[in-house]
């Protein structure tokens, strides 16, 4: 018999609010009917119009995948009707064309079919708003998430340009207690004293260890951003 | 502007909008007035975004391995794709021309359809093999998925000594298991099974402690994913009798979950 594990969409068969929410509390299940919907959109998408690999296709819905994770988290995306994985396309989309420019790889032409193409790609289940949305956005500029929640605009946030291959090439080397320190303060958010306690710490001493990992963090980053 | 432990930890709240609307607005205004400020808050959030970013693509490629695993990622539209306006093609069966080339041509279809027979029934075989071992592999994965957690048990709070607060109250061994460990869970959390069973086996067999007996239940999770279901059941029966374990109650309820999952 079928469960819910072999089958997570089987909950989310339209792509309403109630899929967005269950996103939001951070269901498993959600996320993965998410990930199945938006790789057999967009691997065969990007596979079939350019020449990159597997690898390189999964690589990028991942890191799309994460953006619109961080999004979410942040509430730079919110909900406005139209189905997620259509927003989660776009994304992945707007860096798949950025990884061809940048690698100078040329997209193939998809002729006159692409549409058709396209709307073969969607699952086989009702979504009006996808089949919409990738008829009408063949060669749209990226979706600015800040059209999804003006509200939540910032000044800060908004000039911030994180070197994501600068960070990774950092946390790398600053050492396993500090990665285990770092992603306690910075990602997870915890305490001082449940940071510490992962590492063997008692709550003044983490303190330090922080502080001198956040300064070795900081000074890898700035080294290697401006490489 | 010189990072200090104090500013770390003032915007560490502020990004993480832990500040009360007051200190909030006073921290906003110091930065508009302090460009030094504004630009290490804009560090600090660069650091904060791109760890956050590379934990959700993690989280992300995990995503992916097990969905491959449990067979859910494969589909119609992957394939390359095929003319369906050319049939496949039939194969020709000439007619006999004589009785003698028949009677050869009769045996030869006979013997051709009993090792056909012969090959179905091999494959059948082959194939409930095979679909039984994929099914018990998917339990054990899930069973997994179930239990297991990236993030370990906190060791108990013990009563702090005021008159040693810059030093660590555990042995420089517990330190060491307790990085080892999260080593060894990162290696199960990236399917690398037979790394993590070797490092938990190695923790678990150091001195007794919160993190060695942490390290026993990783182990059970871990044979759980290297199909090792028998040594799994053996080492979580083994948590399950020890009273005290941290890891008592997750332990008999795996047990319970893998006898009720044949």
């Amino acid at each position: 018999m079928a469960t819910d594990l072999d089958t997570p969409c089987a909950r989310f068969d339209q792509e309403n609010l109630a899929f967005y929410q269950a996103l939001l509390a951070d269901q498993t299940q959600a996320w993965e009917c998410l990930y199945i919907r938006s790789y057999r959109v967009f691997i065969p998408y990007a596979s079939q119009r350019s020449s990159i690999s597997t690898d390189d296709a999964l690589d990028i819905l991942q890191d799309g995948l994460a953006e619109f994770a961080l999004k979410l988290k942040n509430g730079k995306y919110v909900f406005q009707g139209k189905a997620v994985t259509a927003y989660v396309f776009t994304v992945c989309r707007n860096r798949w064309v950025n990884f061809l420019k940048k690698n100078r790889i040329r997209k193939l032409d998809a002729g006159t079919e692409a549409v058709a193409e396209e709307n073969d790609f969607i699952w086989n289940e009702p979504n009006p708003f996808l089949s919409t949305y990738l008829e009408n956005s063949e060669d749209d500029l990226p979706e600015n998430e800040n059209r999804e929640n003006p509200a939540e605009r910032d000044a800060l946030w908004e000039d911030s340009e994180t070197d994501w291959e600068a960070v990774g090439r950092s946390f790398a080397e600053v050492g396993e207690d500090c990665r285990a320190m770092l992603h306690c303060f910075y990602v997870e958010e915890k305490s001082l004293a449940e940071c510490g306690a992962r590492i063997g710490l008692q709550e003044n001493s983490a303190k330090v260890k922080r502080f001198r990992c956040a300064q070795r963090m900081k000074a890898l980053y700035t080294q290697y951003k401006r490489e | 502007m010189e990072l200090s432990e104090e500013l770390l930890e003032q915007i560490g709240d502020y990004l993480s909008d832990r500040m009360a609307p007051a200190e909030k607005a006073g921290f906003e205004n110091r930065m508009q007035s302090d460009e030094s400020l504004r630009q290490e808050v804009a560090m600090q959030l660069e650091i904060k975004q791109g760890l956050a970013f590379l934990a959700q693509k993690q989280r992300f490629k995990t995503l992916h391995s097990d969905l491959e695993k449990r067979g859910l990622l494969k589909d119609e539209a992957l394939k390359p794709e095929t003319d369906e306006s050319q049939p496949a093609e039939i194969p020709v069966i000439e007619l006999p021309t004589s009785r003698r080339t028949e009677l050869r041509q009769s045996w030869s279809y006979f013997s051709t359809a009993a090792s056909v027979l012969l090959l179905v029934g091999l494959s059948w075989a082959l194939f409930q093999n095979w679909s039984d071992k994929q099914a018990l592999m998917a339990q054990n994965e899930k069973s997994f998925e179930i239990y297991f957690s990236p993030v370990p048990k906190p060791q108990p709070v013990l009563p702090i000594d005021p008159d040693r607060v810059a030093a660590p109250v555990e042995p420089a061994q517990a330190r060491s298991d307790s990085v080892r460990l999260t080593e060894a869970i990162d290696a199960l959390q990236q399917n690398d099974t037979r790394l993590a069973i070797s490092q938990l086996t190695s923790i678990s067999q150091g001195k007794s402690g919160h993190w060695t007996a942490t390290a026993y239940w990783y182990l059970a999770l871990a044979y759980l994913k290297a199909q090792q279901r028998e040594e799994a059941r053996k080492m979580a029966q083994q948590l399950a009798d020890q009273n005290g374990h941290p890891y008592q109650q997750e332990a008999r309820e795996l047990i319970e979950h893998i006898q009720q999952n044949p």
